[in-house]
């Protein structure tokens, strides 16, 4: 397969993925499942920011990303969990310990 | 006053977006000089991020490359389960919007603007198709720009030297944060750690995200 095809494959498997319950309006989703939409969100959320932090490198290991992580949660919930402070302070934490370490 | 609600929803969806512009930016030119180095031609490199709109995806293409497009096509499936209940969650809050936007906000249905979407729908936000439209252009078309620009730098960029990691798992830290209220959240969120921890070590890198979110919120729906 050339990378030109292979590219397009790509396409077809995201956007069909992404456009998978997009086609038409769903207004009245089954009530067994709402609940599962009402918590994915957080669960996709909490695990894109857990793999990259205490894995960075693909395998669990202590780094400052660690620091990071802890500096993030401080952040967020001590200022009224605003995404731009959990940044701040988790960035802060992660240079913080990049220096002491 | 519909077309005030639209542009006032427009332009937040710029604001709270543009922040995230300049880790996006730095992502596309690693991931466009990444490509050349690994072989593709500069033009192939942008056509991928002007078709396949994943960060994720397309470096993992870069990384599989070599071992042929059979594991590429297999991480692209395992990363791209977890659009099927981001696309239902959209759908839910997108009502009855017609069928040529469905299709436009699908096509870039990003972990970063679906997460301010669902931000901006716990806020109450009026309009959330101009919302998503305003976030989706500057993504994508920041994601597209910088993508050139690396591509162009092909082999000159040491992308090592630029500390990209860190920034987007925080970002999700305060999404989810930020979007954490009922009693079935929090404990999705507590199990959503455990899941990604348990997922690190037994699953392959692609399965990691879609296999351990999925799992996490089908057991935490069940809390009440």
């Amino acid at each position: 397969m050339s990378t030109f095809a292979l590219i397009v494959a790509m396409t077809v498997i995201t956007f069909a993925s992404r456009l998978s319950f997009m086609l038409r309006p769903v207004t009245s989703v089954k009530v067994k499942n709402s609940s599962f939409l009402e918590v994915f969100p957080v669960a996709l959320f909490v695990v894109l920011a857990v793999v990259g932090l205490a894995a960075p490198a693909g395998e669990l290991e202590v780094t400052p990303a660690l620091m990071a992580g802890v500096g993030g949660v401080a952040g967020a919930f001590l200022f009224k969990r605003s995404v731009l402070a959990t940044v701040l302070a988790g960035a802060a934490a992660y240079w913080l310990a990049r220096l002491l370490f | 006053m519909i077309a005030t609600t639209t542009s006032a929803s427009f332009r937040r969806g710029l604001r709270d977006t543009l922040p995230l512009a300049p880790p996006i930016g730095l992502f596309g030119i690693v991931f466009g000089a990444l490509a050349v180095q690994a072989g593709l031609s500069p033009l192939l490199a942008v056509l991928c991020s002007l078709l396949v709109v994943s960060g994720s995806a397309q470096m993992t293409m870069v990384a599989l490359l070599a071992s042929g497009t059979g594991p590429v096509l297999l991480a692209t499936t395992g990363l791209a389960l977890r659009h099927l209940p981001m696309s239902a969650t959209l759908s839910e809050m997108l009502g009855d919007a017609p069928l040529r936007r469905r299709l436009q906000l699908a096509w870039v249905l990003v972990d970063e603007s679906f997460g301010l979407t669902v931000v901006a729908a716990n806020r109450g936000e009026p309009d959330l198709v101009a919302f998503k439209t305003a976030s989706d252009l500057v993504l994508y078309s920041t994601w597209l720009t910088t993508t050139v620009v690396g591509a162009l730098l092909g082999g000159r960029l040491d992308s090592g030297m630029l500390e990209l990691g860190i920034i987007f798992p925080l970002v999700f830290l305060g999404l989810a944060a930020s979007v954490l209220r009922t009693r079935s959240q929090w404990a999705t969120a507590v199990l959503a750690v455990l899941a990604a921890l348990v997922a690190i070590v037994v699953l392959p890198p692609a399965w990691q995200v879609s296999g351990a979110a999925i799992a996490a919120a089908i057991i935490g729906s069940r809390v009440r």
